[in-house]
């Protein structure tokens, strides 16, 4: 017979803010508490979402493996956080798996009686909206750097392909030797002219190129080369 | 070995990094070892050894001194890490 645990040990977790104390005691009444030994696998990626978890004590990792067998370590859960909770509504598989890294004390709510709760508590519906919504926030701007970023790249690998074709040693830097209007550039990366106007604008900010309107001298062959080759951060030492 | 006695060149910092490259290819290792991007770099043909050791934050007097060591045999041997980023102002 599993055992209600505190209404206490709901405080803090976003899905039940602003809940008034009968609303978290009916929460309380319905979750399930379970011991969980350390290395338990809780659930695993790809099953089928039975349920929304809050640890009450104990570490979890959450682990999701890529399609090219690659594991990421997503998060590290301590006491007082859910997990596993929206699944229910991303498709109704958990998207990662979940291992208890310590002994753990968890409570859970099965996914019937969490639809039910959130019908007799439209906040906690509302409070998963807006965790939802913070986390769509993130993965789109995160999905903005990423795209951000890979044109960056494209642009100045088309450069340097330039450069090896056309370069010339200048006073300034190095010059591709021949007309190459913005427009060109962003023909050549598949991209806007707006946004290769953007991003050259920057690159003349940090002193990297120097352009007129058919021409460009790379002022900072070395920073092009780290931008398109993405080379990664100099290690302090000595 | 790089044929040394036969060739009229010889080194200095103010040769560009390609055409140091072409007439000792021996030397690719040194670059490797101080984690130089130079290497099959589109700019290796319009940098100087100088510079390129400058934008590495190497003292080119260092880089020249492995170079020379190099030509008379005595390389760096790996694994080599991957190039470090550079050109930081």
């Amino acid at each position: 017979m599993p055992h209600s645990p505190d209404p206490a040990v709901l405080h803090g977790m976003p899905l039940f803010k602003a809940l008034e104390r009968e609303a978290l005691a009916d929460v309380v009444r319905h979750a399930q508490t379970r011991l969980i030994p350390k290395g338990t696998r809780i659930f695993s990626q790809g099953d089928e979402a039975l349920a929304g978890h809050a640890l009450i004590d104990g570490q979890v990792k959450i682990v999701q493996t890529g399609p090219d067998g690659q594991q990421v370590v997503l998060h590290f859960l301590g006491a007082g956080e859910m997990f596993g909770t929206l699944a229910m509504f991303m498709g109704g598989k958990y998207p990662a798996e979940a291992l208890a890294v310590t002994d753990c004390v968890e409570i859970h709510w099965s996914v019937p009686t969490m639809m039910a709760l959130m019908e007799r508590h439209p906040r906690i519906a509302l409070n998963a909206l807006s965790i939802l919504g913070r986390r769509f926030g993130e993965v789109q701007k995160r999905l903005r750097e990423i795209s951000t970023e890979r044109v960056e790249r494209r642009i100045a690998h088309a450069l340097l392909r330039l450069v090896r074709q056309a370069g010339r040693r200048v006073e300034t830097g190095v010059e591709i030797d021949f007309p190459l209007s913005r427009q060109d550039l962003a023909e050549m990366t598949g991209t806007t002219l707006h946004t290769v106007s953007r991003t050259l604008s920057a690159w003349e900010g940090q002193g990297i190129v120097a352009s007129t309107r058919q021409h460009v001298v790379i002022t900072e062959p070395h920073r092009l080369v780290a931008i398109a080759e993405d080379l990664p951060a100099p290690k302090q030492k000595d | 070995m790089p044929p040394l006695s036969l060739s009229n060149q010889v080194l200095s910092p103010d040769m560009m990094v390609a055409e140091v490259l072409e007439t000792w290819p021996d030397l690719l290792p040194v670059f490797l070892y101080r984690r130089m991007a130079c290497p099959g770099c589109s700019m290796a043909p319009f940098m100087t050894l100088h510079e390129a050791a400058q934008s590495h934050g190497l003292d080119s007097d260092v880089l020249m001194e492995e170079l020379r060591e190099a030509l008379d045999g005595k390389l760096p041997s790996g694994p080599f890490l991957p190039p470090l980023s550079h050109g930081q102002p």
